[in-house]
């Protein structure tokens, strides 16, 4: 029992069915027929939208690292805190590891992911491969999980209430761009489309 | 049944599909260590090991789930002396201060997400060891959900480095993380890792087998 390794035949990553490709609507989503995951996904102008959502949210996360979260106001002290601080803190509270994992989580891996993706995109969009493409492409694989810019969005809110008990709060301007980054980061993750970059660098090789 | 009658899997077919990029790769059969011919990523049959490393991260997540629930998240030291807090006595203060929809956000991310992940996780491990025929596409789904909720549990982590980073008041309040929310970290990170662990094609393998013996 043979089969060809043809490019028309995929292996699903979840059950490793073996299935032939079929063709899917613009936009739409392929499902393994018999566990159900996605095989993949046609995102039609994957690049150029992908790109352009990197883009953006490449400005915000410049904004949201430099500008602060939030400031609170207790009897006449005011202390203002942006991500960076708030790692260091930490750093200087002896709790190490946690600053590694939170600079990790919600600085390194988005900064990545982001920097990463317009490393790819931006040549593939003007017809050129980029440099190092495959490395790039597999540590964003890898790095996928790790990024967590949408959780650490739900703690700034959490953090928020219960601070509202103890002071006068002030909302900075970096938790307007934690709150478009969350949003632009999820949008181009929902286009950006790794097979197609794989059949592009492949053939180009 | 026959092997004729067994559904086409890659690795019936001889196909190593890789993990990274998809790709279908046909190994020689002299190459120990094959990798993918695109992206050069190690290529295996199934995941290393995947049952032995799944339980290894799981009994330490177990463990480390004990201290991160009992010892303090957060140490408020004040005016009125020192006051530490547990994941659930946090919760609790956020219940009985009116945030009762916080209060259950902060309870399912941090409570009932870990203990959940670490029951299905088992429940998943136990149910390939034993070759149950339970259906394959549930627990698939199963552990779909498993890999897809983990990053939620890092709520607390991220709630005690803004208050921590904040309530900096020397003469009137302080906030520092305790060592519970190093064990809680470590407790998300293992879980997280145990999930990648696992090899959910030998649900559908251990079925196939199961399914064969009963004829």
């Amino acid at each position: 029992m043979s089969l060809p390794a043809t490019p028309l035949l995929v292996a699903c990553h979840e059950c490793d069915l073996l299935q032939k490709a079929r063709a899917v609507p613009e936009g739409g989503t392929e499902e393994c027929c018999r566990c159900g995951a996605i095989l993949w996904r046609d995102s039609p102008h994957g690049v150029e939208k992908t790109l352009a959502l990197a883009l953006a949210a490449a400005v915000l996360f410049l904004v949201a690292n430099t500008f602060p979260i939030v400031g609170l106001n207790l009897q006449g002290n005011e202390i203002i805190t942006t991500l960076p601080d708030a790692v260091r803190t930490l750093w200087n509270d002896d709790m190490r590891s946690l600053a590694c994992v939170v600079a990790f989580t919600t600085i390194i891996v988005p900064g990545f992911e982001i920097f990463g993706i317009i490393w790819l995109l931006a040549p593939l969009h003007r017809g050129r491969i980029p440099r190092g493409g495959a490395a790039t492409l597999r540590l964003l694989h890898t790095l996928a999980p790790w990024g967590m810019v949408s959780v650490f969005m739900l703690g700034v809110l959490v953090s928020l209430v219960k601070l509202s008990h103890l002071a006068h709060l002030e909302v900075g301007l970096a938790l307007w761009s934690f709150a478009g980054l969350m949003l632009t980061m999820a949008a181009a993750g929902a286009s950006f489309n790794p097979h197609a970059v794989w059949e592009r660098l492949e053939a180009a090789q | 049944m026959t092997t004729a009658t067994l559904p086409p899997t890659a690795a019936r077919a001889g196909l190593l599909v890789c993990h990274t990029c998809s790709k279908l790769a046909r190994p020689a059969a002299a190459i120990e260590h094959p990798v993918c011919p695109r992206c050069s990523t190690p290529l295996h049959w199934r995941k290393t090991d995947s049952i032995h490393r799944t339980w290894a991260l799981l009994i330490a997540a177990v463990i480390l789930y004990v201290p991160a629930n009992l010892l303090p998240v957060f140490v408020t030291t004040s005016a009125f002396g020192t006051q530490v807090d547990t994941i659930m006595s946090g919760i609790v203060y956020l219940w009985l201060n009116g945030s009762w929809p916080l209060a259950v956000i902060v309870f399912v991310a941090s409570i009932m997400v870990p203990l959940a992940k670490l029951i299905a996780l088992m429940i998943l491990l136990v149910s390939v060891q034993l070759k149950a025929r339970w259906d394959p596409r549930q627990r698939t789904r199963l552990y779909r959900m498993v890999e897809a909720v983990g990053r939620w549990s890092m709520l607390d982590i991220y709630v005690a480095t803004l208050l921590a980073a904040l309530v900096q008041f020397q003469t009137l309040a302080i906030i520092r993380p305790g060592a519970g929310a190093v064990a809680f970290c470590g407790v998300v990170i293992v879980t997280m890792f145990a999930a990648q662990a696992f090899d959910p094609r030998l649900i559908w393998d251990t079925t196939e087998e199961a399914e064969q013996a009963h004829g």
